[in-house]
């Protein structure tokens, strides 16, 4: 029992050495040049008021641009999630669905999703949840009125591929050791799907899943340059370094991170308790 | 209950990609009486995998048919069950839902399906393993709950192909045994493929020794000696004589 | 009870949507409707920086504004939306949009996102000469561009520059925003008429100053802070926030460059409107400009306080405000200096060969013509005449 206990501390110890050695050296460096680097005391003061606007910044508060780039994600996420893995599988399924639509999605996936910045702005404008639901009115109902859909599209294209491709993979990868045996035990082809396929192809949608989530939390940040924005943590670094207030760019930068690493746990701790059957298999 | 197998003639060609063709199997013909013992014994690579699944109607034969109780097999016949080679067990579900997956098919409700595979997961001895995944099972445990799944429908026609293969010695009697008595229970016909000489001898009524084409596959040989067999027995031993002479013919006369 | 795994994450699909859901409706309550659902709805983008704070000091005074010229701003939504009142009639719901500079203004008024748009005349022009409906209203501000060195460059202004680029041994390297910038363009033919060499960072050794593009007002700060650059061209208040944090101090302004005179009062920003607005609300249009009239005149008379008000509308430290302010030239009627800047900065793209379509070849006075509709603003300088002159004659009579 005392020696798991240890192990648990060393863990934690292990793990937070690089990042007491990077704040120390933020420390050395922003006590040698202020004026760009901002001390670890500024920005903590940024962070330890998460509520407030911030009043050298043309911002809302620190929480309410978190909100809103979260609020983004999970529309762009879950768009790519409900397109992605439905079309994967019928690729993985039908040869014919998968001479129509791969060729296309090889072409789209190396171009990255902010490439398409200007694209999105001459199709969708400032247009956004808000406007479609309210129309002139929707500044009264702030919230939806920022999630502009030319960011969710820019988003939905970088976690789409990722995850149509674990998708297609996992469906690809069942075994047909598996197929068979489950035609022996009287599966009808439609159960075959639901009963073999599924579950088998379901760790590797889940790693795709993952490796989506991580990438619309980059992207996001980078397409909150759109005009128009006037929230999110993207705009709020952007702002910060248009007028040279970094310390508010750095306590973003942390709560990128924060959040970037948590989701990525979370979807982490789900892949492994739905895949815990695959101990062995690899 | 089991059913009566005829062979007519039967081969099967594969193609591989770049054009050569291979013949698996060729003018093979036998017959089964119902709830027959049968063994189809040979080295690897002679088609008998090719013939199980032919039998099976996994594959489908480019030569002469496959009369299941008179009836030309069309498909997977759907009183057949299957033990496959490497252990088939689906990893993401539980020994209990291994079992119970051929019932889930059919419809069966949650309670009435998992009583009916406790049954059978008691009957192969593995009552307190039902919450166990296939990788926390052992090879031999493994394929006790592979039998399971199989025998759950109530086949009449129940094909094994080297289950116990990979098993050490100790296991791989114990669960020969274990197959005679759940043999015996559903009377099922049983076509048991093996490498091995002892094992046929052990278990078969008739052995089938199969040899790759163009060489045709012997007689089928009777063994008369009723279940359980004893090892050490001089039948047993003229019987293993007599296979295993059949069984290197076989293989002196490979190309 | 074990769900199937299907049903699982069909739970947390909708789940995931009611938390969605519950969260938006936390955020998004409604303000109490005001019953203006009949008014023309305005939008207008602006940049958000002190170029423009015309629009803020009008807005930021509220109800008092109108005793000046009978216009005033009812806010709604701070800095967001605003009700533009002619005395006690509503006119229209104005939303202002945050755009950043450059060319994204009119490319949001030609998508039709925008009806009006307060931003640079470069911009704008471009999109006219490619084929767009827009009109300049009126101008909002000239010059403002400054130059600004490292803090160890002790040059007070322009002739001490001269002397020490003369007498450097090292080239200066000097960073811009952007090749078509108006403050790197009056810089290169300042730098041309002293006889400065000049060149961009690979070409040849002999030159005294490297021009290197920044790539966007944010990088140069940082370029200054670290060195990589000597100084940069820009304008306020970029220019008086490095002087403020300490990494940098302003030389001159480059309205003063040679040739003499040439340079001031070269164009800034502007109120544009697409031909649209201009014709389907003409009323309301000549109430805002005469708000903005109105707002510029007290910004020249008060510069103090229009520093504190464009530290407040524009969420700039009083500090940076305090410094820029001064150095910009707030007009807001189409005067004989402005059109000579605009005449000097047309002829100065024509020698560029900027101007490829509607623009090409054209004299200054026509591309004026096409690119300008000054029929508002001399209404709106014609009222706001009337009602003051109005005022004059009934005060007499009030005491």
């Amino acid at each position: 029992m005392k020696k798991k206990s240890l192990n648990g501390l060393h863990r934690l110890i292990a793990g937070l050495i690089l990042p007491a050695l990077l704040l120390g050296l933020w420390h050395f460096a922003s006590s040698r040049s202020a004026t760009v680097v901002p001390s670890l005391g500024e920005v903590w003061a940024v962070l330890a008021h998460p509520l407030r606007q911030p009043p050298n910044l043309d911002s809302p508060s620190l929480f309410a641009c978190t909100a809103i780039s979260l609020a983004r994600v999970a529309v762009g996420y879950a768009l790519a999630v409900f397109s992605a893995v439905p079309l994967g599988l019928a690729v993985g399924r039908s040869d014919a669905v998968r001479r129509i639509v791969m060729p296309l999605v090889e072409f789209g996936r190396p171009i990255c999703p902010i490439a398409w910045m200007p694209l999105a702005i001459i199709l969708f404008g400032f247009s956004s949840l808000g406007s479609t639901l309210w129309g002139d009115q929707a500044w009264r109902h702030d919230f939806l009125g920022q999630i502009q859909f030319a960011m969710v599209a820019i988003i939905w294209w970088g976690a789409f591929f990722p995850i149509l491709l674990a998708s297609v993979q996992g469906v690809e990868q069942t075994r047909t050791l598996y197929l068979e045996a489950a035609l022996m035990l009287r599966a009808t082809r439609r159960q075959l799907f639901r009963h073999v396929i599924l579950p088998s192809a379901l760790p590797s949608i889940l790693t795709g899943l993952r490796v989506g989530l991580g990438l619309a939390w980059m992207v996001i940040i980078a397409a909150e340059i759109f005009p128009g924005t006037r929230s999110g943590l993207g705009y709020m670094i952007t702002t910060s370094h248009q007028v040279a207030q970094y310390e508010y760019a750095f306590a973003c930068i942390l709560i990128i991170g924060v959040l970037g690493f948590g989701m990525n746990a979370a979807l982490r701790a789900l892949s492994l308790r739905v895949g815990r059957w695959q101990a062995k298999e690899r | 209950m089991g059913a009566a197998i005829t062979i007519d003639n039967l081969g099967k060609r594969y193609s591989a990609d770049d054009g050569h063709s291979v013949q698996a199997v060729a003018n093979l013909s036998f017959r089964c009486n119902p709830g027959d013992f049968l063994c189809i014994l040979g080295p690897t690579g002679c088609g008998k995998t090719t013939l199980l699944r032919l039998l099976a109607g996994l594959a489908k034969p480019t030569e002469g048919r496959v009369l299941i109780d008179r009836q030309p097999l069309e498909g997977i016949h759907p009183k057949a069950g299957y033990v496959f080679q490497q252990s088939a067990l689906f990893p993401w579900l539980r020994a209990l839902g291994n079992v119970a997956f051929a019932l889930r098919m059919q419809g069966m409700s949650r309670e009435a399906r998992n009583e009916q595979a406790r049954g059978w997961l008691d009957r192969v001895g593995l009552a307190e393993f039902e919450r166990a995944y296939p990788h926390e099972l052992s090879g031999g445990m493994a394929q006790r709950v592979a039998l399971a799944c199989a025998l759950i429908v109530k086949p009449s026609l129940l094909l094994l192909d080297e289950p116990f293969g990979a098993l050490d010695e100790r296991t791989r009697q114990t669960l020969q045994d274990v197959l005679l008595d759940l043999w015996r229970e559903t009377r099922a016909t049983i076509v048991f493929v093996t490498h091995n000489v002892e094992e046929a001898v052990y278990l078969g009524q008739r052995i089938l020794v199969m040899a790759p084409p163009p060489q045709k596959s012997s007689e089928a040989i009777l063994i008369d000696q009723p279940h359980p067999r004893d090892r050490l027995s001089e039948e047993f031993v003229a019987s293993l004589l007599q296979v295993r002479k059949a069984f290197e013919k076989t293989l002196c006369r490979e190309p | 009870m074990r769900l199937d795994q299907r049903q699982h994450r069909i739970a947390t699909a909708l789940a995931f949507c009611l938390g969605l859901a519950l969260t938006s409706g936390l955020f998004g309550f409604s303000t109490a409707a005001i019953g203006v659902g009949e008014l023309p709805v305005l939008r207008v983008g602006h940049v958000g920086h002190d170029h423009q704070i015309a629009l803020g000091v009008a807005a930021l005074k509220g109800q008092a504004f109108q005793a000046d010229c009978g216009v005033w701003f009812q806010e709604l939504k701070p800095r967001e939306v605003y009700i533009l009142h002619e005395r006690e009639t509503p006119l229209a719901e104005l939303h202002l949009i945050k755009v950043q500079g450059g060319s994204a203004m009119p490319a949001a008024m030609e998508r039709g996102e925008l009806d009006i748009g307060l931003g640079g005349v470069p911009a704008v022009a471009f999109f006219v000469d490619r084929g767009n409906d827009f009109k300049i209203l009126a101008p909002l501000n000239t010059d403002g561009d400054m130059l600004v060195m490292r803090k160890n460059f002790e040059a007070a202004h322009w002739q001490d520059f001269v002397r020490l680029v003369k007498q450097a041994e090292k080239p200066l390297i000097i960073g811009y925003k952007a090749p078509v910038a108006v403050a790197k363009l009056v810089f290169e033919r300042g730098l041309m008429a002293e006889g400065i060499a000049f060149g961009a960072p690979q070409e040849q050794t002999d030159t005294k100053i490297r021009l290197t593009n920044l790539q966007g007002q944010k990088n140069m700060i940082p370029s200054l802070a670290s060195g990589a650059v000597d100084g940069f061209v820009t304008n306020e208040p970029a220019a008086s926030r490095a002087e403020v944090i300490g990494c940098g101090r302003v030389v001159c302004d480059l309205a003063d460059l040679p040739p003499e005179g040439k340079w001031r009062n070269h164009p800034c920003c502007c109120v544009a409107a697409r031909a649209e607005a201009i014709t389907q609300h003409s009323n309301i249009l000549v109430a805002l400009l005469k708000a903005i009239v109105a707002a510029t005149e007290q910004i020249n008379n008060d510069k103090v306080q229009a520093a504190e008000l464009a530290s407040q509308w524009t969420k700039t430290p009083l500090e940076v405000e305090s410094r820029s302010v001064p150095h910009i030239r707030y007009l807001a009627t189409p005067s004989p200096e402005w059109r000579r800047g605009m005449t000097v900065w047309i002829e100065m793209m024509q020698e560029m060969d900027t101007f490829q379509e509607r623009f090409a070849d054209l004299e200054a006075d026509k591309v004026m013509d096409r690119l300008c509709d000054f029929t508002l603003i001399s209404r709106a300088q014609n009222e706001l005449k009337a009602e003051r002159e109005s005022k004059e004659k009934d005060k007499p009579a009030l005491e």
